[in-house]
């Protein structure tokens, strides 16, 4: 309420400041026409520009051959629009100057800032001036193989974006101003063509390290622009907390046909490894670790291994020297990407049709797709005033997967780096006479039960594939001069299909003996269907007024959406054999799930701008959103009415164009000037479905029977997480364009975060999702653009980009909280950004014994070792070539010489101090070559990938790092020794495992050359060659700080091994016909 | 026409406003039933119902034999145990115990609330008010199970509404006026109880391998065990009496373990070594006392189903606990209880004297290796060489004949036995006892109360029996009842009267002290002993039964157990400290 009642105050106080000074102005220049002289030049040369289009409100005049137009108007603006062919769009400001001078620069890199006022917002949104926000447009100049997530990424810098792996359609991570949420949607909403898309980011895949990414669907060529909403000035309410992305497709503007067709071929390297130990060295750590096994020490002289006798029959099958990496990496991906798009039409219609194909060989084997999109988009003229847009889009992705990372025993890439290189893929013969002769049959898995990973590769069979449909209906009815009634009817549907099978060849059988149940699973079989349909009604009354140099635009408007997912997935193990990859009624341990859900919203909205001869700016908009997943008996901040709850969701913004103020008309030097400030209250609707009813499932019993069950205490109370954002930016141009910056500073505030709270036990429920909690995230984003060099032949252009955000947990009811992950332990607790690693501060490791014993200085003087303590309450002096783990604290609240619980303390913080982008550009006569870096600093990655390699507590292979393990007292390092089964846990969660992820990429080089030469039936063609991931610093030492093995932001930082980013060369055209 | 023009607009602005909101949004799932629909009006409902609260009792099997064994002087823990085994059989229980929470209880009692609540038994199938039976079911179960509260923490929060909501449980929970002792409880079970004592059961027929007869608890058997608790001695041996007679239960004379030392073979394919030997035979025939498919001794269990081919089950942990992880094993004072008996001949034919009670081998002699972990059963074919004999119990999980035969269609089947026929006839032991008819009492242990005993003056004192009582245990459906005793230790007569006891009281106590043994002995490590030793110590407080029973599992520890009082055993209730 407090904070409603502040933004209607900054809104009266925004209206009070440009009203008086609205109407003396008013009443100055009513009825008097303007005339308005001036001249185009192009900037570099001094030339003036001949036919370029200059544009006020509805009036546009053209310039002659000397670059002169003179433009009269009644209804006068402050701002100008001046186009020419090759140039970039320029909006001139009056200032109450009877003649301007205007300079325009060859188009080139669009301006990464992308503020509003500097490019054309198509979106039918109303977007008002005060509102924080970043806009892409001309796409297809991008290298076509990225989905939009890493276009952003590239072009705006300003939103956090995470490579889930370097999987080439797997997409990415965007943060948006932080991280809005604990345990709901942290993804920002994505809206095409005005239709709300689902992000998935809640699909969990049957592939271990593979993500649905719902942008891949998009074809790059169709996007025309990207708006990205970053405050609360959205009408998309409960929907709008972790930032709105707009997406508006190409449409056809011209009846003349254009046909674009753009040719992309090219090739990824594999990716580094790391590097693991040899033959001989792999030998000599397992000697080292069988000491400590339960074998003794003539059961391992025994051993294959360590049979040196070459006569031994098995010898070759226990001596090899294999390089695993090399068997499951190709040398070479392949890439391919074509596409077409024609548009054009006639009075009564226009269409824009495309098709796109990209083919992907990728360099791991096993992770080949292949996308084919299909999109039709039309605008028809039904009758006088009445048009609409009728859409058509197709999508189908199929791609083949294998699990990733070192998570899962069935990874290839796993298997390769922990696999001994004394063993070999292949079988040797078993005849004692050509023993030496290698077979084509797969070896099996090893003794030490690692699998083969080559015909884990080579006979798995993996994939996803995604189906997409949409249609879509926009019809407009132009009632008069001021009403627009517009509606939008969409249907979506979308379908995912995975399957999964891993051979029993190769695989050492799972013995699964956890309930006391006796079962040998030799192969899996997997298969997971998801079906979601949504609809998506929406009507708007547009009203629109420009009176005397005021203009007026409202709209009121109602969304109704409706969503149907459903999903089954099916496991089994057992097939009859290799050959049989799916599902049959023979499998054992037969597991089928799935859910039936449906979700519906109702959304109405107000918005109204206002501004004054384009200077002064205010807007107020609200939402009312009602959802199926609110409680009906919401006890605060919602509103009852029809029977159901609404979220109330206003926002006010205003801006204040100084550069337009007619006392601005000798600073030349500022070409624009502009203040924003914008306040609101959005939310998040991403509640578990059906959580506040209560309602009953079906549970087996016996086998035979089924009970009802309770499956849900209702909690009528529940509802969104609301976030109020406040915004302040500003908008600078300076020398012509030559310098600008824009800065935007922001502070978010998360109430009514989903927790889940515990209950008392009457109720047979341990917790229920409940809306508590706070949180905050404040920062900045600052943009800089120079335009550095710019003669007729050479220009220059450089961006920059600085972001940061503060991301504070400040209030939980039930206290800190821990959650596991990938044997880490991530907490959440208040006063805290959300993320934090959680363990023990690695030291280093005991050189001698001497050290050891008298580590840790008691109170009375003497001295002692440091003691672990374990699970069972028994302790261990803590010895020479064991890591030391500093004592912070003990029960009673001072070192006590235990390393127990008490010594855990904040070990990381995944989330960056700063990220960014860093962007140049030069061009010489038609050559471009475009640099594009990303960066992230401060921010630590848990290397999970490195603790699976350097843990030495199993007989797994590990990597050379290991080889300075400690082996003798008084030897220096910080790795520890080898003990089998690491009973001293030196290998346990700590910062030996944290590393600072910071980096700075060097994310793709450009060339691209405008061929100059008229070619017969060609318009234009471009050639282009670019160049990604070529160089990285970074003193991380995994093989990529970029990654993120979860959806969920508390899991973000933890590097599990997935694909990293590889080096790739795309050699590319595109010709208008 | 402009205004037409606005109608146009205004029109199906207007019809999106109307339609109520709450329409509009309201949706359902084909993956459940809103509580609001489930109305349990028909039949199948109550069936779904039913079957809802015993799969939700699946959940209680474990911790109902842990809480009643651990506790007690007849099992221990291994070296294997983790920290919650050690705490309850050493009875310092912390409230973190995960065996110490409730909510599983409170899981069955809510759903038994729903039913209880909802539960239209108005409609008339075939002239009789057809859902009672299940209405009848849900009270017995809510009433078992808040008996078990109640004797594990002597208190709960007793309520009878369903629970469906957080603020319900917010309310519910802050009313300390719902807080109930355990004698408060008991005192309300038997008033919800008592008007359904002779309502029938539902008779679904089997279910999976089980009749779901077995499936409910019986009435008169909860009834006759709160009546014990309330020391009213002969309401409860009429509730046991009407339970062994409804139910036509008897200790069968043909299910002694003899029979099956001597008639057992060998029909197994795999695994079979461990089981050839003698002792092992009696095994697994002495399991098929409780085999829910023919005549068996177990009336109520909680039922668990197993099967390879679904990946979705509840567990029965037991047989974890006392084989796979090997947690917890009999304590010497088990060993002590059973070796301690010799098996003498039972009949002429047979010529086998042994020792030991008979009814121990399932837990005394099985094959481990010697550091205790589980060894596939078909590890042992190869190499016996490397197993001891440490004595395991090997009660849980009956494997189906299927599991040898064919691995991959591998099925099994365990359960919980609540309520027992043995245990039955001797609950009435216990009660008539107390009425002054020791000799009666013995008589089950003995001899088996039936015709020929029932009048023969030379096992039971004349006096202690009249018409009604002779009338009752003359039907011939007792005919082959035997004493409990003899079918693990042969002859018929083994326990005599001490020559020393003078008075009646004398002699009541000393069969109390019998009874106690035989129920352990009789029904080991099956989850009654712990409340079994409190009863029988809350009859008699002084002679302190349970602090006896339990200073014999630790020596050392005699004098604190000694002066424990009746509210000293009980578990911490979650949340309070």
């Amino acid at each position: 309420m407090k904070t409603i009642v502040r933004m209607l105050a900054l809104a009266v106080s925004l209206t009070l400041l440009a009203l008086p000074k609205a109407q003396a102005q008013t009443a100055a220049q009513a009825d008097s026409s303007v005339t308005i002289r001036g001249i185009v030049l192009d900037e570099a040369t001094g030339q003036p520009i001949n036919a370029a289009t200059v544009r006020m409100k509805s009036i546009a005049v053209y310039t002659n051959e000397s670059g002169e137009f003179t433009l009269k108007t009644k209804q006068p603006s402050t701002m100008m629009e001046v186009t020419a062919p090759g140039y970039d769009r320029r909006y001139i400001e009056r200032r109450g100057r009877d003649f301007v001078r205007i300079y325009l620069v060859v188009a080139q890199l669009s301006n990464p800032m992308g503020s509003k006022g500097q490019v054309e917002v198509v979106t039918k949104e109303l977007i008002p001036e005060g509102t924080a926000v970043s806009t892409v447009e001309d796409i297809s100049l991008y290298t076509p193989m990225q989905t939009i997530d890493r276009i952003l990424e590239t072009r705006l810098g300003t939103i956090r974006t995470i490579n889930r792996s370097g999987l080439d359609d797997i997409g990415s991570l965007m943060y948006i101003r932080g991280i809005n949420s604990l345990n709901s949607e942290s993804q920002p909403l994505v809206v095409v063509d005005g239709v709300i898309m689902e992000s998935y980011a809640d699909y969990e895949s049957v592939h271990d390290g593979y993500f649905a990414n719902y942008l891949a669907n998009l074809d790059m060529q169709d996007i025309q622009t990207i708006t990205v909403i970053k405050d609360a000035s959205s009408l998309y309410g409960t929907k709008a907390a972790n930032g709105v992305i707009l997406i508006e497709t190409g449409r056809s503007k011209d009846v003349v046909t254009k046909i674009l067709v753009n040719a992309v071929a090219g090739t990824s390297l594999k990716p580094g490894t790391i590097p693991t130990l040899d033959a001989e060295q792999s030998r000599q750590l397992f000697s080292e670790l069988y000491k400590d096994s339960p074998y003794s020490a003539d059961e391992v002289s025994k051993m294959p291994v360590f049979n040196e006798d070459p006569n031994f029959l098995y010898y070759n099958k226990y001596h090899n020297n294999t390089d695993w990496s090399s068997y499951i990496y190709r040398n070479h991906g392949l890439h391919q990407n074509y596409s077409a798009r024609a548009t054009g039409g006639d009075a009564v219609g226009m269409y824009a049709l495309s098709v796109g194909y990209v083919g992907n060989k990728g360099t791991l084997d096993g992770s080949d797709f292949s996308h084919l999109t299909f999109r039709f988009n039309s605008d028809l003229e039904i009758a006088k005033n009445i048009t609409t847009a009728v859409d058509f889009t197709i999508s189908s992705i199929n791609a083949e997967t294998r699990n990733d990372g070192m998570v899962s025993k069935t990874s290839p890439y796993y298997m390769s780096q922990v696999k001994s290189p004394l063993f070999h893929p292949y079988q040797y013969s078993k005849s004692s006479e050509d023993r030496n002769t290698l077979t084509s049959f797969y070896e099996e898995a090893d003794d030490l039960g690692i699998n083969n990973p080559l015909p884990v590769q080579e006979e798995s069979e993996m994939g996803s594939d995604m189906t997409n449909f949409m249609a879509l209906l926009r019809p407009n009815w132009k009632l008069n001069n001021s009403f627009t009634l517009n509606g939008l009817a969409g249907y979506q549907l979308d379908k995912m299909y995975e399957y999964f099978f891993t051979p029993h060849a190769g695989v050492a059988p799972f013995v699964n003996m956890a309930d006391g149940h006796y079962e040998v699973y030799e192969n899996e079989v997997k298969a997971q269907n998801m079906r979601e349909i949504r609809y998506t009604l929406e009507a708007r009354l547009n009203y629109q007024k420009q009176l005397d140099g005021h203009n007026i635009a409202a709209l009121l408007g109602y969304r109704f959406i409706n969503k149907d997912r459903s999903w089954t997935r099916a496991s089994g193990y057992n097939t009859p054999d290799d050959e049989q990859r799916f599902l049959t009624t023979s499998l054992i341990r037969r597991k089928m799930t799935g859910e039936d859900l449906h979700v519906k919203n109702i959304s109405w909205f107000v918005n109204g701008n206002w501004d004054y001869m384009q200077k002064y700016f205010l807007n107020a908009a609200v939402s009312m959103d009602a959802s199926s997943r609110f409680g009906t008996e919401i006890e605060k901040g919602a509103l009852k009415l029809f029977g159901v709850n609404w979220g109330f969701f206003p926002s006010v913004s205003g801006a204040w164009q100084i550069s337009s103020e007619d006392f601005m008309a000798n600073a030349e030097l500022i070409e624009l000037l502009k203040l924003r400030v914008s306040t609101g209250i959005t939310g998040n609707d991403d509640i578990p479905d059906y959580m506040s009813k209560p309602y009953f499932v079906s549970h087996s019993y016996i086998e035979k029977a089924n009970g009802l069950i309770l499956g849900n205490l209702g909690n009528p109370g529940l509802k969104w997480e609301t976030t109020v954002k406040n915004n302040v930016g500003l908008d600078l141009a300076l020398f012509r364009n030559r310098i600008s910056l824009s800065a935007d500073f922001y502070r978010h505030h998360t109430y009514d975060l989903l927790v889940q709270k515990s209950l008392d036990p009457i109720a047979g429920f341990d917790n229920y999702w409940a809306n508590d909690g706070e949180l905050t995230n404040t920062g900045f984003e600052v943009a800089l653009n120079a335009r550095l060099v710019n003669t007729r032949d050479f220009r220059w252009e450089a961006t920059a980009t600085l972001s940061k955000y503060k991301n504070q947990v400040t209030h939980l009811t039930d206290g800190a909280f821990s959650t596991t992950a990938y044997d880490g332990e991530i907490r959440t607790m208040e006063n805290q950004p959300i993320g934090v690693f959680y363990g023990y501060k690695f030291k280093g490791v005991y050189a001698s014994e001497a050290e050891a014993s008298t580590a840790y200085t008691k109170t009375d003087g003497t001295h002692d070792y440091y003691y672990n303590m374990f699970d069972n309450g028994s302790t261990a002096p803590v010895k020479a070539g064991n890591a030391i783990f500093e004592d912070i604290s003990g029960p009673t609240g001072t070192p006590d010489g235990i390393i127990d619980e008490y010594d855990k303390t904040i070990i990381g913080d995944p989330n960056p101090d700063f990220y960014g982008m860093l962007s140049s550009s030069l061009s010489f006569k038609d050559l471009t070559l475009t640099a594009v870096f990303n960066y992230s600093l401060g921010n630590d990655v848990y290397n999970y990938h490195r603790r699976v390699m350097e843990s030495m507590s199993t007989l797994n292979n590990q990597s050379l790092a290991v080889i300075n393990r400690w082996r003798a007292d008084g030897q220096v390092t910080d790795m520890p020794q080898a003990v089998y089964g690491d009973p001293m846990g030196n290998a346990r969660f700590s910062s030996r495992w944290i590393e600072d992820g910071s980096y700075i990429r060097l994310k793709t080089v450009r060339l691209a050359w405008d061929v100059p030469y008229k070619i017969p039936f060609l318009n234009d063609l471009t050639v282009w060659a670019s160049a990604n991931n070529l160089w990285m610093y970074t003193k991380y030492l995994g093989r990529d700080p970029e990654t993120s093995v979860s959806n969920n932001p508390l899991f973000q930082g933890i590097d599990a091994g997935l694909h990293p980013q590889c080096k790739s060369f795309i050699l590319g055209f595109k010709l208008n016909l | 026409m402009k205004s037409l023009r606005y109608l146009f607009i205004a029109l199906p602005l207007l019809a999106f406003s109307l339609v109520s909101c709450e329409k509009m949004l309201s949706v359902s799932s084909n993956g459940f039933l809103y509580a609001e629909d489930n109305t349990l009006d028909s039949p199948n409902d109550s069936l779904y119902s039913v079957a809802g609260i015993l799969a939700k009792m699946q959940l209680l099997g474990d911790r109902y034999v842990m809480l009643g064994e651990l506790r007690a002087d007849m099992m221990d823990v291994t070296h294997n145990a983790t920290e919650p085994f050690r705490e309850l059989s050493s009875l310092h229980i912390s409230a973190d115990n995960p065996f110490v929470e409730v909510n599983d209880y409170y899981v069955v009692i809510n759903h038994c609330n729903y039913v209880i609540q909802h539960m239209d038994t108005s409609i008339m199938v075939a002239g009789e008010r057809y859902m009672k039976r299940e209405y009848a079911v849900a009270k017995a179960i809510r009433a078992w199970t808040y008996l078990q509260l109640a004797l594990n923490y002597g208190k709960a929060f007793y309520f009878e509404e369903p629970i469906l909501t957080v603020e319900q449980t917010q309310r519910i929970s802050k009313d300390a006026s719902l807080m109930k002792t355990k004698d408060e409880i008991i005192d309300l079970l038997v008033d919800e109880l008592l008007p359904i004592e002779n309502v029938n059961y539902p008779a679904y027929g089997s279910i999976s391998k089980y009749s779901s007869g077995s499936l409910f608890l019986s009435v008169h058997y909860l009834l006759g065990e709160l009546y014990l608790w309330r020391n009213e001695y002969a309401k409860a041996a009429a509730q046991y009496y009407a339970y062994i007679n409804d139910e036509s239960k008897k200790v069968d004379v043909n299910n002694r373990c003899t029979q099956h030392l001597l008639t057992e073979s060998n029909t197994r394919t795999r695994g079979t070594n461990i089981y050839q030997t003698e002792t092992a035979v009696v095994t697994a025939k002495w399991l098929r006392l409780f085999d829910l498919g023919s005549e068996n001794e177990a009336s109520a269990v909680i039922a668990y189903y197993y099967t390879i081919a679904f990946g979705e089950f509840t567990n029965c942990n037991l047989v974890n606990y006392t084989k796979n992880k090997f947690y917890v094993a009999p304590s010497q004072r088990a060993l002590d209880l059973y070796l301690n008996k010799t098996y003498d001949s039972f009949t002429s034919e047979e010529s086998v004297s042994t020792t030991g009670d008979l009814r121990g081998y399932p837990c005394m002699i099985r094959k481990l290796t010697s550091n205790a972990e589980f060894i596939d059963p078909w590890d042992f074919d190869e190499d016996e060489s490397k197993m001891a004999q440490v004595p395991y119990i090997d009660l849980y999980k009956e494997e189906l004949g299927t599991y040898y035969i064919d691995f991959y269609g591998r099925e099994e089947q365990d359960y919980v036995i609540l309520q027992r026929a043995t245990l039955g006839y001797l609950r009435y032991a216990e009660a008539v006892n107390r009425m002054g008819k020791p000799t009666l009492a013995l008589a089950v242990v003995n001899r088996g109360l039936k015709s020929s005993t029932i009048s023969d003056s030379l096992y039971i004192n004349q006096n202690e029996v009249d018409s009604t009582l002779k009338a009752q245990w003359s039907l011939a459906k007792f005919d082959d009842n035997c004493g409990t005793v003899t079918r693990g230790q042969g002859a018929t007569q083994r326990i005599l009267f001490r020559t020393d006891l003078v008075t009646l009281q004398d002699s009541i106590e000393f069969v109390e002290e019998v009874l106690i043994e035989e129920m352990g002995l009789e029904s080991a490590f099956q989850g009654n002993r712990f409340h079994d030793l409190q009863r029988m110590t809350h009859h008699r407080p002084e002679a302190n039964y349970i602090g006896e029973a339990l200073s014999a599992k630790f020596p050392s520890r005699r004098s604190e157990f000694m002066a424990k009082g009746e509210g000293d055993w009980y578990l911490p209730y979650p949340g309070e400290e």
